[in-house]
């Protein structure tokens, strides 16, 4: 072979090997180019200063890390990103370090679909459709340019999927703790993961990784792996409890039951349930995006001031709403936890009615069309191009999205068919089957999570199941696909003959 | 040889048909090789043909198909089973899809000569697990969507008036109006309200749900009529005393209307009328 022949064929192979991700990264490229210039899409900030999951920007200008430890609703990983860069770098700097972030962040998560699937057998032009179509569409671009724990969470999720496979081909503790980790990382940003690490560890010990020691040595580094990163989700439940004096998240907890409920429930039977006395007004406000003065003097909590004025202040000194009182976890102690176990017990007609209307119409519409009461200047300026990109999933005139109602479910049971049925059993199958499990649980865990206690945004809860469920569907055309070539070629005729 | 001195033929497939699995694992380190996992694939095929038709003479995959070809087997099985001997007897590199195949029927013929049904336990499994959550799933949904969405709410009414905010028709299931209420009328003489189920439908009980805050002394006493397509109301019921829930008793009929009739001068509002 010459030695032009011999630079061609590792010119050829390197392409071969690559092409996937060069045709999705200039997708991603090309896309965002796209809509940053025909529609002006922005990195929208806005979310930091209102959006009550985050600690108020005077609070991160004059007391950050004090208020991060006492912030007692989330889980501490997106204020640490986002206060931490404008905290380091300034206001300006800061937001368009975090811009960078969660555009390589997009980058992660449409790279990172190409790489599991092509760890997971499907072929390079269904892998990278699949992807592809996932970089451009508007719905990613828009979360991408969002302020908010989606994007990360997402990253992370994918990543985690990477680190799953690592962990199947290496069977390493080191691996597994990295898989965990970023289990565990997720649930920092995002309070629903932290159940999902405790399942998925569970689902993985039934078939853990294969280790030259034998099985019991792969399922005690299993074990092992997972104690780490639990006992940090232990540790972060912990400092709230103790420094706070409550649960972390209680409040958001019950608040949502009882609204949730509430909201169930027929205008005139729930002034009935007020008037009576049975319940308190409370669920009839947002305890959270709401100011304190709202409130009836009858709900209000007066406590001994903590010194932290995370938790002392209804308002910050700039004059903005601060979200984290103390007293608003009281409130919720008190009002709303009974209230939403009174409603549970009372009107359980009310909250299935409320779930059942959540798993049917409002997870199956767009991710852009969680509350319309909050502004967007992204979601406006790309209502009216999503509405001629949405053709393709069939909406009914309240939004359903026809076509996930079908292929959401169907990608959920292809994938328990692919891990209970004839090929799980297959030696070959096991890091698919591993990677699988992992999908299902926090598929199924999330939806359940998040239908059983929200009060609305199913569709938002859902943009971070759906690189999952693109990823089960990428298989399922695998296997259709390579059905009908086996068709094609039984019924071609042969010589033989 | 394959396995240590001593080991059965059955052991040989085993542990050739796991390191075939690991090699043709996408996830494999340096990717799936396939040409390993068709030879290990080859060795598992012989070892299980040759504990299957007993027979030590099997040492190829030509010989294999050829004893296994004379087992008598479904149809089915047989072209299974020719097919994979096809994909592994190749001398080129076969695809993925078709590895694949062979190594499911290699686990099926290994299955078969150690007695053991993975494949055949597990397709089972997936079947009734994936059978029975679609189905609870559906009947949790359908049970659900009668239990939460009774049909009598979508069952149109009018009143004789409407009082204040109140509407003079609407469907059962909306209570837009403060107290709780489907409709309030203004106080005139014998007030009335009609249900109208849309077609004739059978109705074998009707429960009548009275305002809750207050007032259940008015619109009394209250008559319950009955009427089919040709609108000649049959009473079926008086109440003269309070109450918060009344459902007459009467046999099953036939029914397109349903009428309230309050006698006298008086008010007549309700928070429910459940029709089955």
């Amino acid at each position: 072979m010459s030695t032009r022949e011999a630079v061609s064929t590792r010119v050829f192979a390197a392409w071969s090997r690559r092409w996937p991700y060069l045709v999705v990264s200039a997708a991603f490229a090309v896309s965002r180019l796209f809509y940053r210039f025909v529609f002006d899409v922005r990195f929208d900030t806005r979310p930091a200063e209102e959006f009550i999951q985050y600690i108020g920007p005077w609070f991160v200008e004059h007391d950050f890390f004090r208020s991060l430890l006492y912030l007692h609703q989330q889980p501490p990983l997106q204020n640490l990103l986002t206060g931490g860069c404008v905290k380091l770098f300034g206001a300006p700097l800061g937001f368009e370090i975090l811009h960078a972030v969660y555009v390589g962040c997009g980058a992660t998560v449409a790279l990172g679909i190409v790489q599991v699937t092509l760890r997971l057998g499907v072929p390079r032009a269904i892998a990278v459709g699949f992807a592809a179509l996932y970089a451009v569409s508007p719905v990613t671009v828009f979360y991408e340019n969002w302020l908010f724990y989606h994007e990360p969470v997402a990253a992370l999720q994918v990543l985690s999927l990477l680190a799953l496979l690592r962990y199947y081909r290496l069977g390493t503790f080191g691996a597994g703790l990295l898989f965990f980790a970023l289990v565990a990382t997720s649930a920092l940003f995002y309070s629903l993961f932290a159940p999902v690490l405790v399942l998925v560890g569970l689902a993985l010990f039934v078939r853990p990784p294969l280790a030259a020691d034998g099985r019991q040595a792969a399922r005690a580094r299993l074990v092992l792996a997972l104690a780490i990163p639990l006992a940090a989700l232990g540790l972060d439940r912990a400092r709230t409890r103790i420094l706070v004096g409550h649960d972390q998240g209680a409040a958001y907890f019950w608040m949502n039951l009882a609204v949730k409920t509430f909201d169930g429930m027929r205008p005139g039977r729930r002034a009935l349930l007020v008037e009576g006395g049975q319940i308190s007004r409370a669920p009839e406000l947002m305890l959270f995006s709401r100011p304190l003065s709202e409130y009836d003097k009858n709900l209000r909590i007066a406590h001994m001031p903590t010194g932290v004025p995370l938790l002392d202040l209804e308002y910050a000194p700039d004059g903005s709403l601060n979200a984290h009182p103390l007293e608003k976890v009281l409130i919720a102690e008190s009002f709303y936890k009974k209230d939403a176990l009174y409603l549970f017990l009372h009107a359980p007609d009310a909250y299935w009615r409320s779930v059942f209307e959540a798993l049917t119409q409002s997870y199956f519409h767009s991710p852009l069309d969680y509350d319309k009461s909050i502004s967007s200047p992204n979601r406006d300026k790309l209502s009216a191009f999503v509405e001629k990109t949405n053709v393709v999933f069939l909406p009914d005139k309240e939004g359903v999205q026809r076509v996930l109602v079908v292929l959401l479910p169907l990608a959920f049971l292809y994938g328990l068919h692919r891990v209970l049925g004839a090929r799980g059993v297959l030696e070959s199958e096991r890091s698919t089957a591993a990677v699988i499990v992992c999908m299902l649980v926090v598929v199924s865990s999330v939806t359940l999570a998040t239908v059983a206690i929200s009060f609305g945004d199913f569709c938002r809860y859902r943009y971070n199941l759906d690189p999952y469920s693109l990823i089960l569907l990428s298989l399922l055309a695998t296997d259709v696909a390579e059905g009908a070539r086996r068709a094609l070629r039984s019924r071609r005729p042969t010589l033989a003959r | 040889m394959l396995a240590p001195d001593g080991e059965s033929p059955r052991g040989n497939g085993e542990r050739a048909l796991k390191l075939a699995g690991r090699a043709l694992d996408p996830n494999a380190p340096g990717g799936p090789a396939r040409a390993l996992g068709q030879r290990w694939l080859r060795e598992a095929f012989v070892a299980g043909a040759r504990v299957l038709c007993r027979d030590a003479t099997v040492d190829s995959v030509e010989t294999a198909a050829r004893a296994l070809a004379g087992a008598p087997v479904p149809g089915r099985t047989r072209r299974r089973r020719a097919e994979a001997a096809s994909t592994l007897g190749q001398s080129s590199l076969p695809d993925r899809a078709a590895l694949t195949v062979a190594e499911l029927e290699v686990t099926r013929v290994l299955d078969e000569a150690n007695g053991t049904r993975r494949i055949e336990h597990a397709g089972k499994r997936a079947f009734w697990t994936i059978a029975a959550l679609v189905a609870s799933a559906a009947a949790a949904l359908i049970l659900a969507d009668r239990a939460l969405y009774p049909p009598w709410e979508n069952y149109r009414w009018s009143a004789s008036s409407a009082w204040g905010e109140y509407a003079t028709s609407g469907r059962l299931a909306d209570h837009d109006g403060s107290f709780d209420l489907v409709f309030h009328t203004k106080e005139e003489v014998d007030p009335w309200v009609v249900v109208d189920l849309r077609s004739t439908r059978t109705v074998s009980e009707v429960t009548v749900v009275n305002r809750a805050d207050c007032c259940r002394d008015r619109g009394l006493p209250l008559v319950m009529e009955l009427a089919g397509e040709d609108e000649r109301f049959v009473e079926v019921g008086v109440r003269t005393v309070p109450f918060d829930t009344w459902h007459p008793t009467f046999p099953p009929r036939k029914v397109r209307y349903v009428r309230l009739r309050a006698k006298g001068k008086t008010v007549l509002h309700l928070r429910d009328i459940q029709i089955r």
